[in-house]
């Protein structure tokens, strides 16, 4: 007659115990930290490159990496951001590959940011129409300035992983995150920016 | 004035729930991963970019611009070897056996007398095929860049790179994995999806349950068995057929034998087995992945006398382990259904209860406990149902 389960339930652990038991080879913590995750980093890639269908792709190609290679993760409390930094240099990585096909001539158009579709839900009318502005805004910018901009400005993303997800240096991800405000923000609070 | 916050993730909805499909399309894309690893030298395609290999696409992507000719099978719609277009394909009743087409990527059609096929979809990302008659065999090359999807009728089939056949019959459809893995889904089977690994197979009608098979030897010796019905009891396996589990699991040796069967590894579809593969997974601290073996005890076996048991089993995990409120009901409602032993039906009404509180159900939740009263009159569990009844 089968009893009680009495077993801990892996929702209520943090990341940094699901980590440690995942590294002992716990199948179904992993499953928790994919489910914890998992949308997070699609919705994360979807926003910094507009492609809905591409993003679960890269999402799981980033948590094949993250699983295969956890034994390294220093903070382990810090998964997500760990996880999303790998996100973010696959998406890079196919950038790169677009870009070179469409110098050859055969590649396809680059889809632009997303904010405005993703608003929350009691996101009144004015913020909807400024969000899609800055999307507006942003698909002018130099790839390089917008990624470490939206990182920083979308994402709140401390400027080291800023400049880690971006391969840069801190001075560079700073720069590029100047040169990304000046526009910007001349667009969404012009009597701090006059042109 | 702007009405912006900064970071603007602050302005955006919050990560929905993942749901069970994304999941299994995980698990199927680390498997073959892994058997494409173990299959073949090459990675997967995103390894494909280390610099070397851009010199190499360089080179070869300047060479299709300028010969003016489609490059087999990286660009542009797969081809046949003779250059052209497939459309469709079919071979007619009277032929004399099975008839094979090579593709481009090297990838593999054969179609048997009577079988026929329409290619819906062809572009560099993804084939789409409907099988319209009959059985096809398809060897799709691992490491591709397509995503084949295979469409027959109350079954979709996803696959990478894998073989394995699909047959379309006037009732049921029938899928067998030689190679790899392929996620199947249609309205018939659990869950709507499910995985089939290297040597299994699935056969779904149009009103039958999907029941994962054994081989019987050959492919399709099952399905070719002379008068055999159609339909799942013509495949039942037979226990002399079956793999026996490791030898730890009879010394209760949970976690090795965890370990030695693998994670998400269902050898075969007797209740004995699943039940103990459940409870491998859950006296070894992965209650999770009990629930698959007993589900299918629940929907595949539901004459057997020990299906009660398992949906009972199904909802304690549910509710205890996995904090699914809703889904537990579903087990404990089943549990009580199939004709959960006496002595368990009083516990059953009371985690009933508690699970659509729990769920939010209070109208159901009322109805369980006044089911409970009726069934079990001067029962001792009314003050924990007037507790859970109270639950705001």
């Amino acid at each position: 007659m089968p009893g009680p389960v009495l077993v801990p339930s892996p929702d209520k652990l943090g990341d940094a115990n699901l980590v440690a038991r995942v590294r002992l080879g716990d199948r179904y913590c992993e499953e928790t930290l994919y489910r914890r995750h998992a949308s997070y980093v699609v919705d994360l890639i979807t926003r910094l490159a507009g492609k809905e269908d591409e993003a679960e792709d890269i999402a799981h190609d980033a948590f094949l990496i993250a699983f295969d290679k956890i034994a390294t993760l220093r903070d382990t409390a810090a998964f997500r951001a760990w996880l999303a930094q790998i996100a973010v240099s696959l998406l890079r990585r196919r950038w790169r590959r677009q870009s070179l096909l469409r110098r050859l001539g055969i590649g396809g158009v680059d889809d632009g940011p997303v904010l405005a579709s993703q608003a929350a839900e009691d996101t009144g009318p004015e913020v909807r129409a400024e969000l899609a502005g800055i999307e507006r805004v942003l698909t002018r910018l130099p790839p390089a300035d917008r990624l470490a901009w939206m990182l920083r400005r979308v994402e709140g993303f401390q400027m080291d992983q800023v400049a880690q997800s971006c391969a840069c240096s801190l001075t560079t991800a700073k720069r590029r995150v100047a040169a990304a405000d000046r526009v910007i923000f001349r667009h969404t609070r012009p009597e701090e920016y006059p042109p | 004035m702007s009405k912006l916050v900064f970071p603007l993730s602050k302005l955006l909805r919050p990560p929905g729930a993942v749901p069970d499909r994304m999941w299994m399309d995980f698990e199927a894309r680390r498997r073959e991963t892994g058997v494409l690893a173990r299959m073949e030298p090459r990675g997967p395609t995103y390894r494909w970019w280390t610099a070397a290999a851009l010199a190499g696409a360089a080179v070869a992507a300047l060479v299709v611009r300028w010969a003016g000719q489609g490059h087999p099978g990286e660009v542009g719609p797969l081809r046949l070897v003779d250059g052209s277009e497939p459309i469709g394909l079919e071979v007619a009743a009277g032929a004399p056996g099975e008839r094979s087409w090579t593709l481009t990527d090297g990838s593999r059609l054969s179609l048997l007398p009577r079988a026929r096929l329409e290619i819906l979809e062809n572009t560099n990302r993804s084939v789409v095929v409907i099988v319209r008659d009959g059985r096809v065999s398809f060897e799709v090359k691992p490491g591709g860049p397509r995503h084949w999807t295979i469409e027959c009728g109350v079954v979709t089939v996803d696959v990478v790179g894998t073989a394995f056949e699909v047959e379309r019959r006037v009732q049921s459809v029938r899928v067998d994995v030689q190679r790899g893995a392929v996620l199947v889904r249609g309205e018939g089977i659990a869950d709507r999806v499910r995985r089939l690994a290297a040597g299994e197979s699935l056969e779904v009608g149009s009103d039958l349950p999907g029941a994962v098979v054994e081989p019987q030897g050959t492919i399709g010796s099952a399905a070719a068995a002379p008068g055999a019905p159609a339909g799942v009891s013509s495949v039942a396996p037979r226990e002399a057929t079956r793999r026996p589990l490791p030898d730890p699991a009879r010394r209760a040796a949970h976690q090795e034998a965890y370990r030695a069967l693998g994670a998400r590894e269902t050898p075969s579809t007797t209740v004995a087995n699943l039940l103990a593969v459940a409870d491998m997974a859950r006296l070894s601290g992965h209650p999770g992945e009990a629930v698959g073996p007993l589900a299918r005890v629940v929907a595949e076996h539901p004459q057997d006398s020990r299906a009660a048991l398992a949906a009972f089993t199904l909802g304690q995990i549910r509710l205890d382990a996995l904090a699914q409120p809703a889904r537990a009901a579903e087990a404990f409602a089943a549990a009580i259904a199939l004709g959960v032993p006496e002595a368990l039906l009083e516990d059953a009404f009371v985690r009933l209860v508690e699970a659509r509180a729990k769920a939010g159900d209070r109208g159901g939740a009322h109805s369980a406990a006044e089911e409970y009263a009726r069934r079990v009159p001067g029962g001792g569990g009314a003050e924990i149902l007037r507790r859970w009844l109270n639950l705001k």
